[in-house]
């Protein structure tokens, strides 16, 4: 039964950062109806950011506002790596065929590990990534855990609970559910469509860059593929709590931390398909994921 | 003079081979280039595979690379693990690998007629979901089958495959779909991609065409997995993984989605342009990437999206001669 | 026996119930109008006819036979066409193939025959070719055949729906508001247009129709529905004075004629 609980801590561990990451798909796929296949990308930006800035601070044992400080700096700048990339590679397409975009996207991601790749300064090894939280062991009715753990997931539910404020009690947030539900009528409405989806790729860049950063936390090594493997698991969460609902993202998330951790236990080889299998067999029962809405379509 | 203006093409595939095989021989093209030529033929056959599904059915597959991890597998099965085809008399080798290519392909085909039927009816980015997922199964579960070597791989596999044979399925495959593309078949494909609702109404069962698509796609991906895995005389699942579907998606939609033409070039001008700048070490990929987002910024509609070579186009068969309406010209 | 048997046809979606109790018996070659103000529920009755819809109460009888449950390609395999009043063409393939497409259900080859084109194949993609120029010409459309669908001007596209529709094969043939965005004249054009083929080809026809000088012009009957239900009924010249239809249709005041 402990070892049980067990998992499940690591499990809501995991799923906390799948969550955070799955929002920014979600986020995108809701507004321009791309999947953004260069996401998972962001995430590893915003790791690398946050090491380069912890060294250049010196690195060592660096007081909370200054990690503080540093996280908020890189996600800053990765959201702002999301806005360009939108402005640059999706946005001339967005009335043209959805596939290219997606092509694109495929390149954008591409460029995105092979650039620093090819940086000297990068290169393609892997990094440990510094211990930016103070790592205190301890235990709660005999499941062991430790301070970082705790911070991790108590951080990604703060940023998620905020995310869900901006979406849904603020102006911006109105105008991002307006575009999402009907572009042309949103700009007649006054709304600045273009605005809007930069602050949508904005807010996913930075949210996936968190997660990058709370990932790396847990299992410090970074390299510039870390993304790929990250990304994909992260966007097979959004599909599973329903693609564009941000509420879904997170159900889906914390489910496929869940399940790859228990499977993991059983095979490590299996940890890794379980997540496919699961959102297999979900779509096949509900083929707009859990949250989704199937909608009928008007003939 | 008509008779070989009508079999233009064939000549000058007969043509090509015979001047790479010369060249080779010369010692003019040495065999890392043939190998790459091969490779070229290999991607063609995979890309215009995924162009019947994603072109001309207008369903968004993205697991291509699922279907030919299947065929490579299943056709080494027969070459390498139950049979040791290479001790055998040389007579028999032959028909044994065409036969393991087929049955690469049934293999294929058969898992994909099983995943179609129930996904297919799932619209656009649900159905990208699932295939790229199934891709992904695939691949973690031959990483769990021992039998075939599971994560490290599948090692003594023949090296079957030669120029000959590359050149002749992609031929075959690159026929095969100008033949489907131009006949009722690929027409009511076609339906499908430009209006699903019409097309039913129209009286075409678009489930079975799609079904039908899907797995007539798994067979050539199968094949095509066949050859590559004797030609490169080892598998292993990672090969496989979604990157590698990503990488024909980006062939198909570069080269033109809709068109034979545009999945040829791209197939093998992709292939073979990036070899040409390994010399580039680490900024060859940053480049191809770049490259690429113009190329789509540019043409969205890919490099051939709505052309295709005279010989790909379906066949006129009536002229209208004035008002004494049409006659036949077979 | 009618031809087509509608017993108290009717959807919900949600709570909204969209048609009621509609009920139609189509005897052969007959040509039978359905009007109504604006979401009256007279394309879902054709969405339903056609299997798009499935009806939550009442049948559909074709000669006899419930369609009922049927995919909408086994009503179309049946003898039902259908042409969709916000133009459904497969743009981007030709006019030609346009109609070969919708042939698809008469063309008798396996997938071998095609993949290697054999002589079978051959003859019959010939035939088929001939018999879809054939049908073009008779919507004098024979000179566009090589165009794009979706290049062709707005009232040549409404013919080709008519065409496609034709190349099924039908006994019925229901048109949705065929003379839609027409001018006067293409609409003289498409009465006679409709004349035409209704004997040519031997069809009854269903037609939903706002233009008044169609309707009373070709249609034996005239059925009259407003939020789902059949207000009125009769030939055309008692549906002009009938007041329900008026009052439905105007708010009070006239018809056009």
């Amino acid at each position: 039964m402990t070892t049980i609980l067990q998992l499940i801590m690591y499990g809501l561990q995991l799923g906390s950062i799948y969550a955070l990451i799955a929002l920014g798909y979600t986020m995108v796929y809701g507004i321009i109806g791309l999947i953004n296949f260069a996401h998972g990308d962001f995430l590893m930006v915003g790791a690398f950011l946050v090491y380069f800035l912890a060294k250049a601070m010196g690195g060592g044992t660096l007081s909370y506002p200054v990690v503080a400080l540093i996280i908020i700096i890189g996600m800053i700048l990765t959201g702002l790596l999301g806005v360009t990339t939108e402005r640059i590679a999706y946005k001339p397409l967005r009335k043209k065929p959805r596939l290219s975009a997606l092509i694109t996207a495929i390149g954008v991601s591409m460029f995105l590990e092979n650039f620093p790749r090819a940086l000297p300064f990068v290169g393609p090894q892997p990094r440990p990534f510094p211990a930016l939280f103070p790592m205190n062991n301890f235990n709660i009715g005999g499941v062991g855990t430790n301070s970082v753990q705790i911070l991790m997931i108590t951080l990604s539910i703060i940023l998620m609970i905020g995310l869900h404020y901006i979406t849904t009690k603020t102006k911006v947030g109105s105008q991002m559910r307006a575009v999402q539900f009907d572009k042309d009528a949103a700009a007649l409405m006054g709304i600045n469509v273009n605005n809007t989806i930069s602050v949508t790729f904005f807010i996913g860049a930075a949210l996936a860059a968190a997660g990058g950063v709370f990932y790396a936390s847990i299992y410090p090594m970074i390299d510039v593929y870390m993304g790929i493997w990250l990304g994909t698991k992260a966007f097979v969460a959004a599909v599973l709590g329903g693609i564009g609902d941000i509420r879904g993202a997170m159900l889906g998330g914390f489910i496929m931390g869940v399940a790859e951790v228990l499977a993991t236990a059983v095979n490590s080889d299996l940890g890794y398909g379980a997540g496919f299998v699961i959102l297999i067999f979900i779509l096949l029962f509900k083929p707009a994921g859990i949250m989704g809405k199937f909608t009928i379509e008007k003939v | 003079m008509n008779y070989l203006k009508d079999k233009k093409v064939y000549i000058i595939i007969v043509l090509l081979y015979i001047i790479i095989t010369v060249l080779n021989k010369l010692g003019l093209l040495n065999s890392y280039l043939l190998q790459i030529i091969m490779l070229a033929g290999i991607n063609t056959i995979m890309t215009v595979s995924l162009n019947i599904v994603n072109g001309f059915t207008g369903q968004f597959s993205i697991g291509q690379a699922g279907f030919m991890a299947i065929g490579g597998y299943a056709s080494a099965l027969f070459t390498t693990i139950l049979f040791n085809t290479s001790s055998w008399p040389a007579y028999a080798q032959i028909p044994m690998f065409i036969f393991s290519l087929m049955m690469g392909g049934l293999a294929a085909s058969i898992i994909g007629f099983l995943i179609g039927l129930p996904t297919l009816r799932l619209k656009g980015d649900y159905l990208a979901i699932v295939t790229l997922s199934f891709g992904e199964v695939v691949r973690a579960s031959i990483r769990l089958i021992d039998y075939v070597g599971g994560p490290r791989g599948l090692a003594g596999i023949p090296r079957y495959t030669n120029l000959f044979w590359v050149f002749l399925f992609t031929f075959l495959a690159i026929y095969g779909a100008r033949n489907f593309v131009n006949s009722s078949f690929g027409r009511a494909c076609i339906s499908i991609r430009e209006n699903e609702v019409a097309s039913e109404t129209m009286g075409i069962d678009t489930t079975k065409y799609k079904v039908l698509s899907f797995t007539f796609a798994a067979f050539m991906a199968g094949v095509a997995g066949g050859l590559f895995g004797h030609l490169l005389m080892f598998l292993q699942p990672d090969t496989f993984s979604f990157l590698k579907s990503n990488d024909y998606l980006v062939f198909l939609y570069a080269g033109g989605a809709g068109s034979i033409s545009g999945s040829i070039v791209s197939g093998l001008v992709l292939t073979i342009v990036p070899e040409m700048l390994r010399f580039m070490a680490n900024w060859r990929i940053v480049i191809y990437s770049l490259v690429l987002v113009m190329l789509m910024l540019k043409r969205p509609e890919g490099l051939y999206g709505g052309k295709e070579f005279k010989w790909l186009k379906p066949k006129k068969r009536t002229v209208i001669a004035g008002n004494k309406g049409a006659e036949i010209t077979n | 026996m009618a031809l087509l048997d509608v017993k108290n046809l009717s959807i919900q979606f949600g709570g909204l119930k969209a048609v009621s109790d509609f009920n139609l018996s189509l005897e052969d070659r007959e040509l039978v109008a359905i009007i109504g103000p604006n979401g009256a529920g007279k394309t879902t009755v054709f969405n339903m006819l056609t299997g798009l819809y499935k009806p939550t109460e009442g049948n559909i009888l074709f000669e006899g036979n419930s369609l009922v449950g049927l995919k909408p390609h086994d009503y179309t395999a049946r003898g039902i066409a259908r042409t969709f009043q916000n133009i459904r063409l497969f743009n981007n393939a030709t006019v030609l193939d346009n109609i070969k497409i919708a042939f698809t259900l008469q063309v008798k080859y396996g997938l071998g025959e095609a993949l290697f084109r054999t002589r079978n194949f051959n003859t019959v993609e010939d035939n088929l070719e001939l018999k879809s120029l054939e049908l073009l010409k008779i919507l004098n459309l024979d000179g566009k055949a090589d165009f794009l669908a979706k290049n062709l001007p707005y009232g040549e596209q409404r013919r080709l729906e008519i065409a496609r529709a034709l190349a099924t094969n039908p006994k019925i043939l229901l048109l949705d508001e065929p003379a839609a965005g027409m001018n006067p004249n293409e609409i003289d054009d498409l009465i006679s247009l409709i004349k035409e083929i209704k004997e040519r080809f031997k069809l009854t026809v269903l037609l939903i129709e706002h233009h008044m000088n169609v309707v009373m012009n070709i249609a034996d009957r005239i059925k009259v529905l407003d939020f789902g239900h059949t207000i009125a009924e009769g030939i055309p010249a008692e549906i002009q004075r009938n007041p329900r239809v008026i009052e439905a249709y105007l708010g009070g005041g006239h018809v056009e004629c």
